[in-house]
């Protein structure tokens, strides 16, 4: 086959020799593309003790058809801080565990936020979720 | 509107009737830009007690860019060797203290929180980090 195609080079890389960590772009290989982004405010329940709920949740419709690769990041209670998806805000730890955590399946993303520890009156989170074109599997 | 802009589709694949998940590129579609990425390492103090607060550090990663990024952190586990990496969470291993990490940003930092759940003594963690352009709205 005739070799064609198309592939940039970062700068200070000669694109005709060098890897293809130091493309920006090359045809043979797929990039991670961004379906969708954006960003929602959760309401977290009262946490009244192992009898309270202490959570959250929101889904989104991502239309896709498979289980996409996803990231997700949480305001939980600490002002100003957005955390990781699976992280524990630390401006928390003296007296309540709060974290917040999604998955995907064919049809919709899935957050939630989950209190545990001491009392909490109820409040509201914010999910901000990135979901990208890929399956994983063809 | 015009459909215009740039699309590129793997080997064997029409650009014109593949599919999105076929095509290398596509204007269409934006993409994560990396800002800055780097690595690092911290000694972290011992637990207090097989039950009790993990010892932890916090490292913060200046970025500046003035509004919320998206980024990834990963982290080594006291629980494995030092090259193996991942987004470990701040958990619980039975009735260890836990270990790993929890990372957070705001408009000017990245948070790393690194976490050592091992009592009998002080741990290096090492961890990487990667910031993009990419804002978080």
């Amino acid at each position: 086959m005739t070799d064609y195609g198309f592939k940039l080079s970062k700068p200070g890389y000669d694109i005709k020799t060098c890897a293809v960590k130091d493309q920006v772009i090359n045809s043979e290989r797929n990039s991670l593309k961004i379906w969708m982004a954006g960003s929602n405010n959760i309401s977290v329940s009262e946490f009244t003790g192992f009898a309270g709920t202490g959570e959250g949740y929101f889904e989104v419709n991502h239309s896709l058809g498979y289980a996409p690769f996803f990231i997700t990041f949480f305001k939980l209670k600490h002002s100003t801080k957005i955390w990781l998806q699976d992280s524990l805000d630390q401006s928390m730890l003296a007296t309540n565990f709060i974290h917040g955590e999604s998955y995907t399946d064919t049809t919709k993303l899935h957050a939630h936020i989950y209190v545990n520890g001491n009392n909490l009156a109820a409040w509201t989170g914010k999910v901000y979720y990135y979901i990208l074109i890929d399956k994983a599997m063809i | 509107m015009t459909d215009y802009g740039i699309k590129i589709s793997q080997a064997e694949n029409d650009v014109k009737t593949c599919n999105k998940e076929n095509l290398v590129f596509s204007s269409k579609y934006d993409s994560l830009k990396p800002f800055i990425v780097g690595y690092g390492e911290k000694t972290v103090a011992a637990a207090t007690a097989p039950y009790g607060p993990s010892g932890e550090e916090l490292v913060q990663i200046k970025h500046d860019l003035g509004y919320l990024p998206f980024f990834y952190v990963f982290c080594t586990s006291i629980w494995r060797s030092d090259d193996k990496f991942s987004p470990y969470a701040y958990k619980s291993i039975g009735a260890i203290s836990p270990d790993g990490g929890s990372y957070a940003v705001d408009t000017n930092y990245l948070y790393i929180h690194l976490f050592n759940g091992d009592p009998t003594g002080s741990r290096q963690i090492f961890f990487r980090y990667h910031i993009y352009y990419n804002e978080l709205s």
